[in-house]
């Protein structure tokens, strides 16, 4: 119980900082971009542990609404972070390093999830975790491409 | 490894999803524009998404109220299924901003429509259409999930329209 409330509470502060920290994206493509990934990665998360059963998630409550809590809201919140943070950088360099950064970070977090027992894997192994991170931050990044060109046709710049 | 499996027959279920959204998508183009390009892609969006992130949590194996299509199991039709959904988001918001509604009217409109979504939701779940197959739900206990939902498309309309504005004013700036 005291791991579920700990989760809980990272989560809402993950969450909280998102909102208070100043956006560099305008917040209609945040949006956007964030109930595309939603769709996505439920539908993800469908194929590989119910058709598939590469992840097994655990039958016990509170660590299957951690998975729950992780699934909807730590991993799409962490790919618009990642939005924001490319946003910054100038350089097609700089970027590719921070999307590895950013990779390599999902699946620390993806690892935090088997070492808390929420989930085991089965036949699955590390670089198809390195390319569904790794194509899903570049998803984002093309979500994104898409509705700012949508805000700029509209007299929207900002 | 079979990621998205095809429908064990091309039978109603799958004519249903495709008809309708042929139907509803020229329902959409037909509809004079009336809001930007970029508020209709999101309401579209997120009534897609919304009935997505519902279905998962409810219709998944953990908490199994019903099958969607023909088996428990993610299929390739599931992924398009929810396609159909987004026009009636569009249409509920265009209806609610075409005539203002407010206060004794925007409740009436609102308790209407979630009657409307059951009784299609009993539509799609007969022995003709089996689209939804209810398990551990009654088509009733939908009823304040449409409640909850569409208020919830309204404020986020309002929301987003207000955004809309404001980003527009700041660019002219």
């Amino acid at each position: 119980m005291i791991t579920v409330s700990l989760f809980i509470s990272m989560t809402l502060i993950l969450i909280i900082s998102f909102i208070l920290v100043s956006r560099k994206n305008n917040l209609l493509l945040l949006i956007f971009v964030f109930m595309c990934i939603e769709y996505l990665f439920t539908s993800f998360i469908s194929v590989i542990v119910d058709n598939e059963n590469l992840w097994k998630v655990s039958e016990n409550p509170g660590q299957f609404l951690m998975f729950r809590v992780a699934e909807v809201v730590i991993f799409p919140l962490m790919l618009l972070w990642y939005l924001e943070m490319e946003k910054l950088l100038k350089t097609s360099t700089k970027r590719l390093v921070l999307k590895v950064i950013a990779t390599l970070i999902l699946m620390g977090i993806e690892r935090i999830l088997v070492m808390l027992d929420i989930m085991k894997y089965s036949k699955w192994q590390l670089w198809a975790s390195f390319l569904t991170w790794f194509l899903l931050l570049s998803i984002t990044i093309v979500l994104g491409k898409i509705y700012s060109r949508l805000l700029q046709k509209e007299g929207i710049t900002n | 490894l079979n990621f998205l499996p095809l429908p064990r027959e091309f039978d109603q279920n799958e004519w249903y999803i495709i008809l309708s959204t042929i139907a509803l998508m020229i329902l959409l183009i037909k509809l004079p524009k009336r809001f930007p390009g970029s508020v209709t892609v999101l309401l579209i969006m997120f009534t897609v998404s919304v009935a997505r992130v519902t279905d998962h949590l409810l219709a998944g194996p953990h908490k199994d109220f019903y099958d969607i299509m023909d088996t428990g199991k993610y299929e390739l039709f599931d992924l398009l299924s929810y396609i159909p959904y987004a026009p009636f988001g569009y249409v509920f918001i265009y209806l609610y901003d075409k005539y203002q509604l407010k206060g004794f009217h925007l409740t009436l409109y609102i308790v209407c429509c979630s009657l409307g979504g059951i009784l299609f939701e009993k539509l799609v779940s007969t022995s003709y259409i089996e689209f939804l197959q209810y398990k551990n739900w009654n088509v009733i206990n939908s009823l304040p999930v449409y409640l909850t939902v569409q208020p919830l498309t309204i404020l986020f309309f309002r929301l987003v329209k207000s955004i809309h504005q404001k980003s527009l004013l700041s660019s002219d700036t």
